[in-house]
Parts: structure tokens; sequence; C-alpha cells
């Protein structure tokens, strides 16, 4: 069961919303959960994705 | 995530240039999004298209002084919120910010790889996140499309939807909680896929 603060901590990370302690806590985070290391790396990533195909409409 | 310098360009084309492309790009990159903001706020599709197309056409009237607008996006989301707020009153409706299911199809994940057993593996990991981003409850995926797609911080969202910063956060959590769920179930097909970013 993974914590809410991770999900809390990975989102504001990937959002640059974190502070520098939030960092500093998601680091201690995943240093104890190296399993937790790739699901955050996934997330940031997805972040970064140029996603939506959105529709379009003319003036 | 609508680029910012992209946005700020397209400003200053049309304050300083009056020029019209941009305004239709401008248009075209926002529009959608709006209306789907608005439909979650108002609950019609016909008034959400016309109070958008208002705000816009109040954007190219003062498109001079749009170059001072430092954020675009939040000015536009404000300005269509504030217009559904006095609809809402305009109504003597109920005035409330309760998310309807937005369909809007926004999600919509491109492959980002061309090798066919990348592309096969991501594009069954993005149905994945795409269906667990759908199956978000209707609030908490507005949040993250405004947070993701539209570039806003918490602080923003959170002022627009008239909640606090830590419903912003517990949202966005909830959010990275379906989604990484979603990412851990295929993680075991998933190895080197998004680190290839």
């Amino acid at each position: 069961m993974i914590s809410d603060r991770f999900w809390e901590l990975v989102s504001k990370q990937a959002f640059s919303e974190a502070t520098d302690a939030e960092l500093k806590e998601l680091d201690q985070f995943v240093s104890s959960h190296p399993d937790l290391e790739n699901i955050a790396n996934s997330l940031n990533a997805l972040c970064l994705h140029s996603l939506p195909a959105e529709k379009t409409n003319d003036l | 995530m609508k680029k910012p310098e992209n946005i700020r360009l397209l400003q200053q084309a049309i304050a300083c240039f009056d020029d019209t492309q941009a305004y239709k790009q401008l248009f075209q990159l926002f529009y959608p999004s709006l209306v789907s903001f608005a439909i979650s706020v108002i609950r019609s599709k016909e008034l959400s298209e016309e109070i958008v197309s208002d705000v816009f056409i109040k954007i190219w009237e003062r498109r001079h002084q749009l170059d001072k607008v430092e954020n675009l996006s939040y000015y536009l989301f404000t300005a269509v919120k504030n217009k559904c707020l006095n609809q809402l009153t305009h109504q003597k409706t109920k005035i409330g910010l309760e998310i309807l299911e937005v369909n809007d199809g926004v999600f919509e994940f491109k492959s980002l790889y061309h090798d066919p057993e990348q592309k096969m593996i991501s594009a069954e990991t993005i149905n994945e996140i795409q269906k667990a981003i759908q199956e978000l409850p209707p609030r908490c995926r507005l949040i993250f499309k405004l947070i993701k797609e539209e570039g806003l911080r918490y602080k923003e969202v959170a002022e627009l939807m008239q909640l606090s910063v830590k419903t912003i956060e517990n949202q966005m959590a909830l959010a990275f909680k379906k989604i990484g769920s979603a990412i851990n179930f295929k993680r075991s097909s998933l190895a080197g896929v998004f680190s290839k970013n």
C-alpha cells in the first residue's frame, strides 16, 4: 500500500509545486522504497508529455 | 501543456500587430478547454460556447491591452468563470461550482515512440493512463486538466474553483494515485518506456 503522501509529493514535484523540504522528503521516500522510483519517473515523464489532440474550432 | 512562450508570442502579435491569424490560433488553442470548463459550471453547452465566444470578442476589442496580461491562461479561465457566475446569477439559479461530467475528449495521448514494439507497449500503457484519467471523479479530472494541460498553478486553480490549495493538493494526489496505479499495474511491460523521454 503506497502512502497518499507519496502521491501528493510526486504530483507536486511534477508540476514544480514542491518545496525543497518536500523534494527532500520525496527523495527519502524513494530511497526507502526503490520500487517507487519508476513510478515517480513515469509520472514525471507523463507530465512532460505533450498531449492533447484537442478539437479545434473555426472562428 | 500549452507552452507559455508560445502564448506570449501570440499575445504580442495580437496586441502589437492586430494579427488576426494569431488571434485565430489563440482561439483554437483555448476554445475547447474553456468551453469544457464553462460547461462544468453552468451545465449548458450552448451557453458555454456563447460565453467563451463573448470572452474572445472582448479579447479582440481590448487587444491593445493584451500584452499587459501576465498569465493569459489564468486570465481567460477567470474571465469565463466570472461570466458563468454572472449568467447563473442572472438566471437566479443556485450558484455553485459543482462539476459535471466533462466529456471533452481532451485527454488524448499520442505515442512518442516510433519503434513498433515500443509503440505497441506505449499505446497499451497510454490506453491504461487515459482510462485511469477518464475514471477520475469529475472535479478531480477537471483540476488535473487545468494544471496539466492549461499550465495553471495550484494556487490559481484554487482561486478559480473557490477551493483551498490543500484541496487541490489532495485532488492531484488522488489523480496521481489512480494514474500511478495504472502505470504500476503495467510496470512489467513498461520497463524503459518512459525513461526514454
